[in-house]
């Protein structure tokens, strides 16, 4: 029986192989280049360290509506709480915080530092990485996982005052739009201004796109609520209203 | 230009119609069986640091073909998601129902996937149990009783087609052996 079935799965692979040859006479190797080319430059960028992690999540929920910035009221300060960001008790959507979640796992458009410094920065600025100037540091909450095999990037910083959170919002805003003008197209880099119509606050979310053809996107998304910041970076396919989930059950946890 | 250039326009040339046929035989259809092959070429592609042979790029695709066989869930979302791949073909969409005339592959289609993906290994790359329970992450007793199931139902559907009653695969007779012994 064995010797029957391997010959007869073996004729249905070869006919199915020539009607595909018959289908596809020509080459089609400049397709798969499109696609693969991008994502190679990707992956070696991250390994060598430059990875340009960034973006920005359009979370449009059920009771997350995205505002223009300026329409949505500040709020107290969350780190009024005096609680170490780190320590906060809160309730992540999905299936909750996972360890050892790095960049490298939410996905990262990648440039060299010597072509795209501002991309660089864009990097950092995702992570609330930079302007040491404004105040506190970024402490990295885990990944949240969600959605089939998704994690995305948790990162919050206490500023000095809630004037430096906005501040820092303006930088990434300037970062982005200095890293849409390096990649000279071969990403697309989106920063635009948003609110959460159920949370206090501010925040810009900054879509980078692969450009391979496939609509891959990277997005954080940074909101502050008076000097406190929470950054989200999303991998391609995460639901869009998680990222907003993830914010709300971060400040929702803060304001007690 | 490098090297990994080369490798991929052999495959896509040379390598990527049996590849086809291969997926198809696990997927079952021909729109999923393409999707699955398009994504594991660009997948090896993408990742891999290096690829100087055709056989070696086949072989990761091939991997990648059955991981992604046994790990999708959405064939239908995929799909869409490699449009534009798909849009710039000049022949026309995939029939997925003009391989229904062969019976083996109807019979496979009717099989769970992991069962279907043993019978593939086994009888189509000829892999033995050990090599198919590693490669599909599952133990050997696993991949017996995968076997076994599938089989028998294959005997059954095909059974107009040339099968005889009596089944001589070893796993099998291992698989059977060990249940009359409980």
């Amino acid at each position: 029986m064995t010797d029957d079935l391997t010959t007869m799965m073996l004729d249905s692979l070869d006919k199915e192989a020539r009607r595909f040859d018959r289908a596809h006479p020509g080459s089609e190797t400049t397709l798969y280049e499109k696609a693969i080319v991008p994502r190679r430059r990707i992956r070696r960028a991250a390994e060598a360290g430059v990875a340009l992690a960034v973006a920005a999540a359009v979370a449009v929920g059920a009771h997350a509506l995205v505002q223009p910035r300026s329409t949505v009221e500040p709020a107290e300060s969350a780190s009024a709480t005096a609680v170490p960001l780190d320590e906060r008790e809160w309730d992540p959507p999905g299936r909750g915080l996972v360890g050892g979640a790095g960049a490298d796992l939410f996905g990262s458009v990648a440039v060299t530092r010597e072509e795209a410094s501002g991309c660089v920065a864009l990097d950092s600025s995702s992570r609330l990485d930079g302007r040491p100037d404004l105040g506190g540091v970024p402490v990295a909450l885990g990944g949240v996982a969600h959605g089939e095999g998704n994690v995305s990037a948790v990162v919050a910083r206490d500023f000095d005052s809630a004037d430096a959170a906005r501040e820092y919002l303006d930088a990434l805003t300037r970062a982005a739009s200095a890293c849409d003008g390096e990649a000279d197209g071969e990403i697309g880099v989106d920063a635009a201004e948003v609110g959460i119509q159920s949370l206090a606050g501010e925040g810009v979310r900054v879509l980078v796109s692969a450009g391979d053809g496939f609509g891959t996107s990277w997005r954080t998304w940074v909101h502050v609520q008076g000097s406190e910041a929470l950054a989200v970076t999303a991998q391609p396919g995460a639901g869009e209203a998680t990222t907003a989930d993830i914010i709300i059950a971060w400040f929702t946890a803060a304001s007690g | 230009m490098r090297a990994w250039h080369g490798v991929l326009d052999t495959l896509v040339r040379e390598r990527r119609s049996r590849l086809v046929g291969y997926a198809y035989l696990l997927a079952g259809d021909r729109p999923t069986a393409e999707d699955l092959v398009h994504d594991a070429i660009i997948r090896t592609f993408s990742r891999a640091r290096r690829l100087d042979h055709v056989n070696e790029a086949e072989a990761y695709v091939r991997r990648t073909i059955l991981t992604q066989f046994l790990n999708r869930r959405d064939h239908a979302a995929m799909a869409r998601s490699k449009l534009p791949l798909l849009v710039e073909r000049d022949a026309p969409p995939a029939d997925e129902h003009a391989g229904e005339h062969d019976a083996v592959v109807v019979a496979l289609r009717r099989l769970p996937p992991r069962q279907r993906a043993c019978v593939v290994l086994r009888h189509v790359e000829g892999l033995t149990t050990a090599e198919t329970a590693d490669r599909m992450g599952v133990s050997e007793g696993a991949v017996k009783r995968y076997l076994h199931d599938a089989l028998a139902a294959m005997r059954e559907t095909l059974g107009g087609f040339g099968f005889g009653d009596r089944d001589d695969d070893e796993d099998l007779t291992a698989v059977e052996t060990r249940r009359r012994a409980r």
